[in-house]
C-alpha cells in the first residue's frame, strides 16, 4: 500500500516526532509507515486522516 | 505552516527504560529475599520459595501487561512476528539438537547426568534458542521497515 504521509508531513513542516506524538505512536512507527513497509490498522488510519484533516483515500492508495 | 499538530491527552506509556528499571529493582529484591530464605533454611524454606516464585511470576506478568497496553501497534506487531517466527525457529533448532542426541550419541556426547539436571539443561537450551530466535526476528522486523 502507498501513502502520502511523508509529503503531507513535510507540507506542514512537522517532524516525525511531532506526528508520532499526535498519533500516539512511536517515531519508529511513523518512519515504518512513511517507508510504506508497514500498513496501519484501520483505527490508526482514521487517526492519521483526522490529524491531516483529509479522507483516508486521499492519504492511502493501493 | 509550521504549527505542530495537536497532541491529544493520553496516559504516558511505560517505556523500555522504565520497564528495565522496575525489573532490576524487583530482581534485586527477589535476589535478596532468596538469599535470606537460603540462609534461613529449615522446613519453612520451601513454602517461602514457592511464595517468592509466585510473586515473581505475578510481577513479571503484570509489568508485561502494563507495558503491552502502552505499546503502539507496530511495536506489538514486531513482537508478535518475533514470537511466532523467532520462537518457532528456536524450537526447530532445539529439535535438531534433540534429533542429533537421539539418533547417534557420538554426534553430541553428553557427560552422565542426573535426570533433574538433564531436564534443566533441556529447558534452558530450548528457552535460550527461543530467546536468540526472538531477538533476531525482532531486529529483522524493524530493519526491514527502516
Amino acid at each position: 500500500m502507498n501513502n502520502r504521509l511523508k509529503v503531507l508531513r513535510a507540507e506542514r513542516n512537522w517532524s516525525q516526532a511531532d506526528l508520532a506524538a499526535a498519533l500516539g505512536v512511536s517515531r519508529q512507527t511513523v518512519n515504518a509507515l512513511e517507508t510504506g513497509r508497514y500498513d496501519p490498522s484501520l483505527p490508526l488510519a482514521f487517526r492519521i486522516a483526522h490529524v491531516f484533516g483529509q479522507p483516508i483515500e486521499a492519504i492511502f492508495s493501493e | 505552516m509550521t504549527d505542530r499538530p495537536p497532541v491529544p491527552k493520553r496516559k504516558k506509556p511505560l517505556g523500555y527504560a522504565s520497564v528495565l528499571g522496575l525489573c532490576v529493582i524487583f530482581g534485586l529484591l527477589v535476589g535478596g529475599a532468596s538469599g535470606f530464605i537460603n540462609d534461613m533454611g529449615g522446613a519453612i524454606a520451601d513454602p517461602l520459595r514457592a511464595i517468592l516464585l509466585t510473586i515473581t511470576v505475578v510481577f513479571v506478568l503484570a509489568i508485561s501487561l502494563i507495558w503491552w497496553r502502552g505499546a503502539d501497534e507496530a511495536v506489538r506487531e514486531a513482537h508478535k512476528w518475533a514470537w511466532y517466527w523467532g520462537g518457532s525457529v528456536g524450537i526447530a533448532a532445539g529439535m535438531v539438537v534433540f534429533a542429533l542426541l537421539s539418533w547417534d550419541s557420538r554426534l553430541i556426547a553428553l557427560p552422565p547426568l542426573e535426570p533433574a539436571d538433564a531436564v534443566m539443561i533441556g529447558m534452558t537450551l530450548i528457552l535460550g534458542l527461543q530467546v536468540v530466535g526472538y531477538t533476531v526476528a525482532w531486529a529483522i522486523w524493524w530493519l526491514r521497515r527502516r
